[in-house]
């Protein structure tokens, strides 16, 4: 398993992102003020990362081989957790008063980030696309930096909370990313267990698509 | 002659409306659009209450029409690049695509120029307070900046978009791209460091008018930072034909000589540009003594 990881993980892009991710909160912790759009940048830098860990540009060779989809994607999870203790360690870094009192909230924006990232890649992956982390990652962490930067509708939808938000607002995104990483590791659960109502799901595509 | 040169006019405008059409397919590009509106409806109708009324608007149309711009036209150049190596020797040079890519920018111009509208009426609808505009600043030098910062940025960044995809076209380039881009910008907005930055006025985005850096919650005054904002869009239109230039040059069939003097007489005309931007007319920062109570 170690000797696949070492071979099929993109680690120098990990390695990459997990530096951005740092550098990025490092700036946000020396002018929070000015400088938070970088966190929500980082929140979807991570998304992107974990989506980028599970494409298998040789999907052709891989996918007939004996080794399934669920242990292919264990075999890549160190380079996830990469990610986790990277996020883990920046948000630890920027200390509860960059963080507007908040240190909390904005470790678990990190956390769903990756839960989405992976689940949108192995759900991809177990529909029979190579490479969806690519595509995930370019859309993904552009989308997460605009959005950061002009935080529309923040009023009604709170994604990335500033330190002008209310607490109520915190509390609101919270539940949503909250509720997104739970959905997401749902996913996760069901593309590589090849769940069966998965499977009946694919099955009724395929024969709608022969029709 | 005149039968090739109509002919490869008639080609390039067939393609450009093939671009244009590709250009608003992309669902990245409607999700932008619909927020930079979203956005507009928002400050028309006044919804947020804005003490700056529509000073600081530009932020929308250059993040969701700019940097997501920047991440479409990648795409669609892209695109447009596999399509003519799977056609094989392909009778429509690089530089012909290269221009009809270019004038897909009429696409999110449009909208920018919209939401200009928008600002510009939110302007004289709901002024600003009191405390925003320093004296002797007039509305012009408030709506070049935001010409600059939310129209002509809406279109440098699909242009930014192109040139990545002539010239570096690797894997998950528009987002690395998108976050150094913006990292610098934030670096570069004006306001962030003491001594008033006049050489940021040659990045593609920063404030000429926002709140100063010195003080503390409640006690900031908003300010303009040095750098003249009608100079500043001539250098940011410069910016915007030498991007095309250089993309155009990228074709091995072009005339790489002419357009390599083109673009140099460009960068020529861009450095005297932003240095007048620095010097003439504005090279002090004028300070409005009320103090911003919301800052």
């Amino acid at each position: 398993m170690l000797h696949h990881a070492a071979r099929a993980v993109p680690w120098g892009r990990v390695a990459l992102a997990a530096g951005l991710v740092v550098g990025l909160m490092e700036l946000v912790r020396w002018n929070p003020w000015v400088l938070w759009p970088l966190e929500g940048t980082a929140v979807g830098l991570l998304a992107g990362a974990a989506a980028w860990c599970f494409d298998e540009t040789a999907a052709a060779v891989v996918d007939t081989s004996p080794r399934g989809l669920a242990w292919r994607a264990a075999a890549r999870s160190p380079a996830v957790l990469l990610l986790v203790l990277a996020w883990a360690l920046a948000v630890a870094r920027v200390g509860n008063d960059a963080a507007f009192g908040h240190l909390e909230a904005i470790l678990v924006q990190g956390l769903a980030a990756v839960a989405t990232g992976a689940a949108v890649a192995c759900w991809r992956r177990a529909r029979g696309v190579a490479a969806p982390g690519l595509l995930f990652a370019a859309v993904t962490v552009p989308v997460a930096t605009v959005w950061a930067l002009v935080r529309p509708l923040d009023d009604h939808l709170t994604v990335f909370p500033f330190g002008t938000t209310s607490t109520h607002g915190w509390h609101m995104s919270t539940i949503g990313w909250a509720t997104a990483g739970g959905l997401a590791n749902l996913v996760l659960i069901a593309a590589l267990t090849d769940a069966p109502w998965w499977h009946l799901h694919r099955a009724a595509w395929a024969f709608e698509r022969k029709r | 002659m005149s039968a090739t040169i109509s002919d490869t006019g008639s080609t390039f405008g067939v393609l450009a409306r093939q671009e244009i059409r590709n250009y608003l397919r992309a669902k990245l590009f409607w999700f932008g659009a619909a927020l930079t509106l979203a956005v507009d409806v928002t400050m028309l109708f006044d919804l947020t209450d804005d003490p700056s009324s529509s000073g600081s608007y530009m932020i929308a149309p250059a993040a969701l029409l700019g940097v997501l711009g920047l991440v479409v036209m990648y795409g669609l150049t892209r695109r447009s690049d596999h399509a003519a190596e799977a056609a094989g020797a392909v009778a429509v040079p690089e530089g012909t695509r290269t221009l009809a890519l270019a004038s897909a920018v009429v696409v999110p111009l449009s909208v920018a120029i919209l939401s200009f509208i928008a600002a510009v009426v939110t302007w004289y609808v709901h002024p600003p307070a009191g405390y925003i505009v320093p004296p002797g600043i007039s509305n012009a030098y408030v709506l070049a900046q935001m010409f600059g910062d939310g129209v002509l940025c809406a279109v440098g960044g699909p242009l930014l978009g192109l040139l990545l995809a002539r010239y570096y076209p690797k894997r998950g380039i528009t987002a690395v791209a998108s976050v150094l881009l913006v990292i610098a910008t934030i670096l570069l907005q004006g306001g962030l460091f003491g001594g008033a930055q006049p050489y940021r006025v040659f990045w593609f985005w920063t404030y000429f008018l926002t709140q100063s850096p010195e003080g503390g919650p409640g006690q900031h005054h908003f300010t303009t930072h040095p750098g003249n904002p009608f100079l500043w869009l001539l250098y940011l239109v410069t910016l915007c034909a030498l991007g095309v230039v250089v993309a155009v040059r990228h074709d091995p069939e072009s005339d790489r000589a002419r357009l390599g003097k083109l673009a140099i007489g460009l960068i020529l005309v861009a450095v005297v540009l932003g240095a007048l931007t620095m010097t003439v007319g504005f090279t002090e920062s004028v300070v409005n003594p009320a103090v911003c109570p919301s800052c």
